[in-house]
């Protein structure tokens, strides 16, 4: 620590974002104005540095209330909660290099710590860096990915986020626990929705199941549902350019093709969306399965999925994507075959 | 008529029926949400909680009071449950969306008013890029599960527009926030001083009618139509 460095017990770091981050170790250092100090705070996000204002407790206390009284009549923002500029620190950089420790005594009431614990979700950047970082709690990560679920990232922090989300669901398809599943359904649902046409085949590969684990249906819904919400809004495909996604999603639906299967649990629902999935993808064995469907004889289920083909066609034809007059066949297909 | 108040009187609450719940002005109804009676269960002005699922927000899955019922007399005539079955699928497939919400709640302790799911208008909106589930009013909940076993209960083209106090008297859980541009926009209406907004009380109208005009035609619904019984209204009242 060099001689002009101010070890000190402790610092509230106000920003426009955060409303306040809690510092473990903080290095203040005077930059010649009066007031104004330069500061390398290590942060529940690792290090970080910028400029910080200076004031005594009671002062700081007090523009806390007022940041929460505020916050509190702002409630309708709920997405990027932005309050009064009340004192606005710019974060600059990140340091990821170690630092000397200085303790610091926290002198924050317990109920505003409470309540800030979890302000982070607000915020995209900090959502990332929960989800890239290796020191993040399992609690916490689930607690990203189900938050980056509602959120808006930029076009600089998608490809981030979509690696992130990639991975916990790969990571975790398996598991049977519900919480877990929940966060697994929350990081399909983004990814497929955000993914670029390049990542399909990557996407096909957590509809794979091992030797020993098999997906639960409620995983199995969400990636065919996904998947089917992405593929209306695809540009034209053709057949055989996904080949891994045409031959799961076929598999999937045809597994479940069974009179004894499709009344019980969500399976009507998975083989609906797996079809449609691979009816947009101009899938091989798409005519096969629509026979399927109408061989079945279950005339609630073949009129659900006649409507849904249609309301898709609809869709594609008002976003002027081609191929609806494919679509179409296979709806008439649909309906000859069930005569 | 198939929609009716609830009173002394015991009538016969089935599956999927539409309740419907008062706002703080008599008869003007507030909210509705589908009932869930897999077994039709008896109701009446003492005992009117069955258990429903609803758009709240947040959706959720519980008992709640209700003030009036609605039925499309689903499955008419039928031994196989074919409209309550579609309407089943659409209810199942929300629900990890439900459970990722419920989840995304009880991490904020409820604290925040965390609506991502919820939209006054339009009454539904698909999912996107930016909130890939699906977001609802009451009423779009409602209207959109009742599509997916083909009845079409609004003709939500034909809408008529309501200012700010109607949306606000709608609305009333909303009231002071509704007076802000950005929460007006987080909830779909956007800029402008009127908006078609399907309130839940044209559910129920549309509703009150023969099963089978329910299912020949949406429902162009006028004002006065927010209330149970209509009332007609003069354009400020």
């Amino acid at each position: 620590m060099s001689k002009d460095t101010t070890p000190v017990q402790s610092v509230s770091v106000l920003n426009v974002h955060d409303d306040n981050i809690e510092t473990r170790q903080v290095i203040l250092q005077g930059i010649g104005v009066p007031g104004v100090l330069a500061f390398d705070a290590l942060t529940d996000d690792g290090w970080r540095r910028g400029m910080a204002l200076e004031f005594d407790e009671e002062y700081r206390d007090g523009l806390i209330r007022a940041v929460k009284e505020a916050k509190s009549r702002a409630m309708h923002v709920w997405r990027d909660t932005r309050f009064v500029n009340v004192i606005r620190v710019e974060f600059r950089t990140r340091v990821d290099r170690a630092r000397p420790s200085v303790p610091l005594v926290s002198h924050l009431h317990p109920q505003l710590i409470e309540d800030r614990r979890n302000d982070w979700v607000q915020s995209p950047q900090m959502i990332l860096d929960r989800l890239e970082s290796d020191v993040t709690t399992p609690d916490d990560r689930i607690t990203a990915v189900l938050f980056a679920e509602t959120m808006i990232f930029d076009g600089e922090q998608k490809p981030r986020l979509l690696r992130c989300l990639f991975k916990f669901a790969n990571d975790n398809r398996f598991s049977q626990d519900d919480e877990v599943k929940t966060a697994v359904g929350s990081a399909i649902r983004k990814f497929a929705m955000n993914m670029p046409e390049s990542s399909f085949e990557d996407y096909s590969t957590l509809l794979v199941p091992t030797g020993t684990d098999t997906l639960s249906c409620e995983i199995e819904l969400e990636l065919a549902k996904a998947i089917g919400w992405r593929l209306i809004r695809a540009e034209r495909t053709k057949a055989g350019v996904y080949p891994h996604l045409e031959a799961r999603l076929s598999g999937l639906a045809s597994d479940y093709l069974a009179t004894r299967l499709i009344l019980q649990k969500n399976y009507a629902s998975i083989v609906i969306h797996a079809v449609i999935a691979v009816a947009l993808l101009n899938g091989s064995r798409k005519t096969e399965l629509i026979n399927r469907i109408a061989a079945l004889r279950i005339d609630w289920f073949s009129d659900l999925f006649s409507r849904r083909l249609a309301e898709v066609i609809h869709k594609r034809q008002a976003m002027g994507a081609g191929y609806a007059s494919n679509l179409k066949l296979l709806h008439k297909r649909l309906h000859a075959a069930g005569r | 008529m198939p929609a009716w108040r609830l009173d002394g009187q015991d009538r016969q609450v089935n599956h999927f029926d539409v309740g419907a719940v008062d706002g703080t002005r008599q008869g003007f109804i507030s909210h509705v949400l589908l009932c869930l009676a897999e077994q039709p269960q008896v109701v009446n002005v003492n005992s009117r909680t069955p258990d429903a699922v609803h758009m709240g927000p947040p959706l959720e899955e519980r008992p709640q009071p209700i003030d009036a019922i609605g039925t499309a007399v689903l499955d008419p005539g039928g031994v196989q449950p074919t409209e309550r079955r579609q309407i089943k699928v659409f209810v199942d497939d929300r629900l990890s969306e439900r459970k990722a919400q419920e989840a995304r709640m009880a991490k904020l302790n409820r604290r925040d008013p965390y609506h991502a799911e919820y939209v006054i208008h339009p009454p539904y909106v698909e999912p996107g890029e930016d909130v890939s589930l699906w977001r609802f009013s009451c009423a779009g909940f409602v209207l959109r599960a009742y599509e997916e076993a083909n009845i079409h209960l609004i003709d939500v083209s034909k809408v008529p527009p309501i200012d700010l106090d109607r949306l606000k008297a709608a609305y009333p859980r909303f009231a002071r926030l509704l007076g802000h541009a950005a929460t007006r926009t987080s909830l779909g209406l956007g800029e402008g001083s009127e908006w078609p907004v399907v309130l839940a009380g044209y559910v129920v109208n549309s509703l009150n009618r023969s099963p089978d005009a329910i299912r020949r035609e949406a429902f162009v619904p006028d004002a006065g139509d927010e209330f149970f019984p209509p009332r007609p209204l003069s354009p400020k009242a």
